[in-house]
């Protein structure tokens, strides 16, 4: 136990409680790897993310991020470090430039160039699209590419993955899940992933905590 | 001006029989609202004459101050019941407090400075220029209000994916203070647009009808609709400035009243 938490941590969740939706005694997430959640829907996943990411807060117990209390956190800029993205990504208003550069816009960031788009549209498999492009028009995978490039363009040190390809068949979520691997690898990310996929949970991260009815039920530690 | 006696009145009361037969026979089923609402419109109206009678007989600022305040104070009420669905404590205070600053502040410049009434509390103009500018501030809020109430209730999952961006509340709600803003303020601006050409306002037809130059009443009448204009960009520039936080918390999370998932 005391190992374990001298281990470099991103979030130890302490006797959290939220509502009757989530009861967590004690879960430690480390940096550098994938954490998986996994487990019927309606067990508390997603209100786990959101409690990770300060778009609600518990209503007893608490969520330390780095050793911060997160109540304790600007919570605006604790967004800007650690990203979610939702299950269901909105394409905003205007064109491809400009719903890649809206992350940076509400981080108040000047914007990216263009050939750095362009780059990135590379690396999320975004083919065959201009910039000028209407993202409205984009099919579900590609929207799904789309929000994970806004994402990946503002550098957090943690992105939070709700079932990022629930909704896409399967060949497009090998496809993302070998990017944000692959990203991984290359940039030390941190990743909490919620998905309903033993497959992909089994294939792509370290630990996985099985969840049931708001509580975790078994968490296993993958030794590579 | 010419006098209308009761009797003379009567006859106008055949545009309401009117309106009841069509009423019935194309079975739209209003008969028994519009014979209540007629009823209402006769006795207020009368009333509110009696009323105006003697307050301008005798004019007294407690007076003036009295009924300025009951207006102010019907037309918040107003909104409130306007609006449907929920509203927090919070939000409906923001309501009176931009109602009473913009309609205030506009009021008073209008009659002190612009028109210049003395004595300042003089009844005869202080009532009429403000039941217009409350009127219509009282339009303009409950329109963006309920503009921004809808806003957040159908965009929550957008507002959600901006905060998770990084975006600070304001930035995420954006979209929809400048659609609430808008909403309030498009009624005011169409109606500048058609005035003197579709519609002559009443506050000008009443100063015809009772021998002013049409001159004269087109001057009161472009002063109060530049204050009516006033009011209710200032009423709803305070009403988003400071409606939209009542939606979020202290944590710059968003309140879940506003229909957000678990």
């Amino acid at each position: 136990m005391v190992s374990q938490i001298e281990e470099a941590f991103m979030f130890l969740l302490d006797n959290v409680i939220y509502k009757d939706i989530l009861s967590v005694e004690h879960l430690l997430i480390k940096e550098g790897q994938t954490t998986s959640l996994f487990g019927p829907s309606g067990c508390g996943k997603t209100t786990l993310l959101r409690l990770l990411c300060g778009l609600i807060s518990p209503t007893a117990g608490q969520v330390l991020y780095k050793e911060q209390n997160m109540e304790e956190l600007d919570l605006v800029l604790h967004r800007k470090k650690v990203i979610m993205m939702p299950q269901i990504s909105h394409a905003f208003p205007g064109n491809l430039r400009d719903n890649l550069n809206i992350g940076a816009s509400f981080q108040e960031r000047p914007n990216f160039t263009d050939a750095q788009l362009d780059n990135m549209l590379e690396q999320v498999s975004i083919k065959d699209k201009n910039l000028e492009d209407n993202p409205e028009l984009f099919s579900g995978g590609e929207k799904q590419r789309l929000a994970l490039a806004r994402i990946l363009l503002l550098e957090p040190e943690v992105i939070l993955l709700d079932e990022p390809s629930a909704a896409l068949d399967a060949q497009i979520e090998e496809t993302i899940m070998g990017l944000l691997n692959a990203y991984k690898k290359q940039h030390q990310m941190t990743y909490v992933l919620v998905t309903h996929s033993e497959k992909i949970a089994n294939a792509y991260s370290e630990v996985i905590v099985y969840m049931d009815d708001g509580r975790i039920s078994r968490i296993e530690e993958k030794t590579s | 001006m010419k006098d209308v006696s009761f009797l003379q009145l009567a006859f106008a009361y055949l545009f309401m029989v009117i309106v009841l037969v069509l009423s019935y026979r194309t079975k739209v089923g209003r008969e028994k609202e519009i014979v209540i609402a007629c009823f209402r419109m006769t006795v207020q109206l009368i009333a509110v004459g009696y009323l105006l009678t003697i307050v301008f007989a005798n004019p007294n600022p407690v007076w003036t101050i009295l009924i300025i305040g009951l207006m102010g104070f019907f037309a918040v009420d107003n909104i409130k019941k306007r609006i449907r669905g929920n509203i927090s404590e919070q939000f409906k205070r923001i309501i009176a407090l931009s109602m009473w600053i913009s309609s205030l502040v506009c009021l008073l410049y209008f009659v002190l400075i612009v028109i210049g009434i003395s004595p300042w509390y003089n009844p005869q103009y202080f009532i009429p220029v403000a039941g217009m500018i409350f009127g219509n501030s009282m339009n303009g809020i409950a329109l963006g209000a309920t503009r921004l109430i809808k806003g957040f209730e159908e965009q929550a999952p957008r507002i959600e994916t901006a905060l998770m961006l990084g975006a600070t509340p304001k930035k995420a709600a954006m979209p929809i203070l400048r659609d609430a803003f808008d909403n309030a303020l498009m009624p005011t601006i169409n109606s500048m647009l058609g005035m003197g050409i579709v519609s002559l306002p009443g506050m000008m037809t009443g100063q015809i009808l009772a021998g002013n130059s049409p001159l004269i009443a087109t001057r009161y009448q472009i002063g109060i609709m530049l204050a009516i204009a006033g009011s209710v960009a200032l009423a709803s520039a305070l009403l988003v400035e400071f409606g939209y936080k009542t939606f979020f918390n202290k944590k710059d999370q968003l309140q879940e009243m506003t229909g957000c998932r678990k």
